[in-house]
């Protein structure tokens, strides 16, 4: 270890690591500071979703109020147009809404029309297949619907009556899950008359419920005495009630603050919330390597290489867009908002953008792993004397994989494989081959004849050579094909949304097939930084895993 | 000892790249293999580490053929030094030089202390370079480290494919002169590649000419030079080859000890008597006590001067003689410089043994080579 020290400080007199304390600093805010973050929410549209659960305690007039942990949600359940109408309309009606008239110009069949805030009912009369209707009608349904924050899902209500209801999903956003609490310490009060000279909570709470007699607050518990021959049923009813209704965001959410520091600053609808990172281990993991990776650079740095300044820029502005991008829909719901401000649709229904990402990872990293295993075998093996004759052969193979276009690979591959993901990561090892195949053998080609010689006449055996001499004199040019590979790979892989592999294709997919502009941003950006971040990586990882000897100019 | 009996080998496209090779390289001598390019040398030398194999015919190893090893296992035994280096660039000197022991396991300390003593031996301060990587290093270096590793496992066989062949004409002479001290330490067995004729004379206890794969001649060097068989070598050996010859005859084995010279307390009389017993017209002057090299007295200063003390010229001994360990083709050159029939030769201590005359050179370079002189002495 000292001498390791010794060295560092030798070669690199008395700078620091400061990349590998950037990402360590990361880190440590990701795990240190209980994996959250900060974002801004437009607090109207907050409601806080948590309940109590009602215990009765035995032989005394006492109830006992337990929060259940609770979920903050974002966004109000869409409404059909609220200008509309609403009741039944029959075809030919002159009140009949734009909605209704649209709708029954799409079907010919469609009888009656029924419009409430929440629903649009269909009564139609044809032999159609009810999944078919339901297609012909979702898009102008979807059209009509005017909240741009919801999805209007149909149910087929029954076939025997030909009706189908769509209705707007209940499905909110979900930003926080968090332990909410009553209050932040313990109060007692043994009398209405301490609880009313008591706290915001407690005289409320006195206030509207009379049987209260003594009341016991703790933060996720209250514990209530009432009066001798209360009904109980109705008297726990209203209290939940009183509960609800006593301002739920500043008092029982701790972790949601609202903001009073700078008013003028921050517009007066934006609360901060607090709230646990979903890509947390993942991003642990991540900052961790990196970790690894800028020591492993600092370790290796050479005199003359004193741009580590610009390398800590050039880190904490990935990392930055990265980290703050990727996991926050309110941040992709601003940003499309302030772009398409009148876009009617915002947010994908199928997903979150680091769903996408997700999926999109899972997809080229699976591939990933597949061409640089089988190019690397390729390519090393092609290179030894025993099989140097198919040598052309894979060349050509590899070319042509790159040729032929990935879609084209795809649709042959689809009746084949059939559609969904492994054909599109077929598409891609494909596709992908190319760059680690070429690089493997032209990376072991530019070992000297005489290096190999010489590792032979001292007697390695062919295994020693190509572990200890060919690959890690290759490894920058390997490492190279790699990065080529994947950056390449994170854009291909779009293309597998149309073989329905999931992934950042899909929001581009659904935004040109619908015309939504909105959804090919919400794709291609975090595609974009994808590969971004995937070429930085793999280009400080080049950095890393070349041998010092060899990063040496002669 | 290393034998060739009878090899022959063929490429796969048939060409035949060594024909019918018999030689025998005797222990701790270095047996130089020498030719035209593409004569084969490579492909025998290579032989012997089985990096090609033989096509007919055995190469033995201390009376065992060669091909009875494991090739990995017989290699780790045989040192092996190309002219192209091959130093591993993503390693450091230190274990470049370690490869070797490494493949044979050595503990580590053992290699640590192997690593650095072979280091010193080529004349790189593993303190200064140990850690520094081949890229690092000057050409020069580089080759001193390629010996160093060649040697590493302390193999009793070297294989050096024209180890020098790299390097500047300067830094060669300097690596050759080395290197010759290194073995005089070490005593190997050593196969040695070069077309230089001047290197293989240098290095050499025995060279091997070889023509079209054939064998032509193999001699000790200075028989070479003495009795080439034909034409060929002859021609091959250069038609400087009695200057060659000059290079393998020290001074020592050349002078003649009766040569004119006088004391520095010798009357003009006597001064005169000498220059007329050797027929010569001058004299070298030494110091009456010590018989120390003082300078030189000309004829015709004798008649001048009072005194010799007048008449003589002085001269550092080192200038106007040639040291006894010096090569025959150092007293030549000194005595083109000189207007001396003679050139002096003094010891360590500048005391004047002897001298070389041009035309006892001549007699050197015309008589046969002395081993053979030596061989047909034996034969008798
Ligand atoms: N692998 C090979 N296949 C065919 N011919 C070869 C091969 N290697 C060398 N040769 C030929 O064998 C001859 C001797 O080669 P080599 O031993 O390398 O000569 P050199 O004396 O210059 O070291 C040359 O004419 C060369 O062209
Ligand atoms: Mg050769």
């Amino acid at each position: 270890m000292s001498a390791a020290k010794a060295k560092v400080s030798a070669s690199s007199g008395r700078r620091l690591p400061y990349g590998a304390l950037m990402w360590l600093f990361a880190t440590l805010l990701i795990f240190g500071v209980g994996q959250q973050t900060v974002t801004l929410h437009d607090q109207e549209k907050f409601t806080g979703d948590f309940d109590f659960t009602v215990k009765q305690v035995e032989g005394e007039n006492s109830l006992i109020f337990s929060l259940t942990a609770g979920t903050y949600l974002y966004g109000v359940t869409p409404e059909v147009i609220l200008p509309t109408p609403t009741g039944s309309f029959s075809r030919g009606d002159e009140t009949a809404p734009q909605v209704a008239r649209a709708l029954f110009d799409t079907l010919d069949s469609i009888t009656e029309i029924t419009i409430e805030a929440r629903t649009i009912t269909v009564v139609y009369g044809s032999d159609m297949e009810a999944e078919q209707v339901r297609s012909r009608l979702r898009r102008p349904v979807n059209n009509a619907v005017a909240n741009d924050r919801g999805t209007i899902t149909a149910e087929v209500s029954g076939t025997a009556e030909k009706t189908i209801l769509f209705s707007t999903s209940d499905d909110r956003f979900r930003y926080a899950q968090y332990q909410p609490a009553l209050v932040e310490s313990i109060e007692d009060y043994d009398s209405r008359a301490a609880a009313e000279a008591g706290s915001d909570l407690a005289r409320f709470i006195v206030a509207e419920s009379r049987p209260v007699q003594s009341l016991r607050l703790e933060p996720t518990r209250l514990v209530v005495g009432y009066a001798e021959g209360t009904a109980i049923e109705p008297f726990a009813r209203n209290l939940r009630e009183i509960l609800n209704d006593f301002h739920p965001r500043a008092s029982l959410a701790p972790h949601l603050w609202l903001l009073t520091v700078a008013p003028e600053i921050i517009p007066p609808l934006l609360a901060i919330a607090v709230e646990p990172l979903e890509t947390g281990l993942p991003l642990f993991l991540f900052t961790l390597l990196m970790v690894a990776v800028e020591s492993g650079i600092f370790f290796v740095a050479r005199e003359g290489k004193k741009n580590l300044l610009i390398h800590l820029v050039h880190i904490a502005s990935v990392f930055l867009l990265f980290w703050s991008i990727f996991g926050h829909e309110p941040l992709w719901d601003a940003i499309l908002h302030a772009i398409f401000p009148t876009s009617a649709q915002l947010v994908h229904p199928q997903g979150t953008v680091i769903d996408f990402t997700a999926q999109h990872l899972e997809l080229v990293l699976t591939s990933s792993i597949y061409i640089i295993s089988v190019g690397l075998f390729l390519g090393v093996m092609v290179t030894r004397d025993n099989f140097r004759e198919f040598l052309p052969l894979v060349n050509n193979l590899v070319n042509s994989g790159q040729t032929v276009p990935t879609l084209a690979i795809v649709a042959i591959m689809g009746p084949i494989i059939g559609l969904g993901f492994m054909p599109a990561v077929v598409a891609l090892i494909a596709y992908g081959l190319l760059p680690v195949v070429r690089n493997t053998i032209a990376g072991i080609e530019s070992v000297s004849v005489s290096i190999v010689d010489s590792a032979r006449g001292m007697g390695m055996t062919s295994q020693q050579i190509l572990l200890r001499t060919e690959l890690p004199i290759a490894s920058r040019i390997i490492m190279a094909g790699i990065r080529t590979s994947m950056v390449i790979n994170i854009g291909t892989a779009t293309l597998g949304a149309f073989v329905g592999s999931g992934g950042l294709g899909i929001p581009i997919a659904s935004g040109l097939s619908m015309t939504v502009d909105a959804f090919i941003l919400l794709g291609a950006i975090p595609a974009a930084l994808l590969a971004i971040l995937t070429d930085y990586v793999l280009g400080r990882l080049e950095v890393v895993l070349t041998p010092r000897g060899l990063l040496i100019e002669t | 000892m290393i034998e060739f009996k009878d090899v022959i080998k063929e490429y796969p496209n048939g060409f035949r790249a060594v024909d019918d090779l018999n030689l025998t390289v005797h222990d701790g001598e270095i047996c130089v293999l020498i030719g035209p390019s593409g004569c084969g040398k490579t492909t025998a030398l290579r032989m012997v580490n089985r990096l090609i194999d033989v096509t007919r015919g055995e190469i033995l190893i201390d009376g065992q053929p060669n091909d009875e090893f494991e090739p990995e296992v017989l290699r780790r035994k045989i040192g092996y030094a190309i002219q192209q280096i091959g130093l591993l660039p993503h390693m450091t000197i230190r274990d470049n030089v370690a490869i070797v022991p490494r493949l044979l396991d050595w503990d580590e300390e053992r290699i640590r202390q192997r690593v650095d003593l072979l280091l010193d031996m080529v004349g790189i301060d593993p303190s200064i370079h140990g850690d520094k990587y081949p890229r690092q290093l000057s050409g020069g270096q580089q080759q001193r480290v390629g010996v160093a590793r060649a040697l590493g496992a302390d193999p009793p066989i070297m294989l050096m494919d024209e180890p020098f062949g790299a390097v500047d004409p300067i830094t060669r002479a300097i690596l050759q002169e080395e290197f010759l001290q290194i073995q005089q330490e070490v005593g190997k067995t050593i196969i040695f590649v070069t077309h230089d004729i001047d290197e293989a004379i240098y290095m050499g206890d025995r060279i091997a000419l070889l023509r079209t794969g054939r064998l032509v001649q193999y001699d000790t060097p200075d028989d070479l030079l003495a009795m080439p068989r034909d034409d060929f070598v002859r021609e091959f050996v250069g038609a400087d080859r009695s200057l060659k010859r000059l290079h393998l005859i020290s001074v020592k084995d050349s002078m003649m000890n009766n040569v004119p010279c006088c004391e520095d307390d010798a009357t003009l009389e006597e001064v005169e008597a000498c220059l007329e017993r050797h027929r010569s017209d001058s004299a070298f002057v030494v110091d009456g006590g010590n018989g120390k090299l003082l300078g030189w007295v000309e004829r015709t200063a004798l008649a001048e001067s009072g005194s010799l003390a007048e008449a003589m010229r002085h001269a550092p001994a080192a200038s106007i003689a040639v040291p006894e360990d010096a090569t025959a083709r150092e007293a030549l050159s000194v005595l083109l410089s000189h207007s001396f029939d003679v050139t002096p030769v003094i010891d360590a201590e500048g005391v004047l043994t002897g001298g070389v005359s041009i035309q006892r050179l001549q007699d050197l370079v015309e008589a046969p080579g002395i081993h053979a002189a030596m061989q047909r002495e034996r034969g008798r």
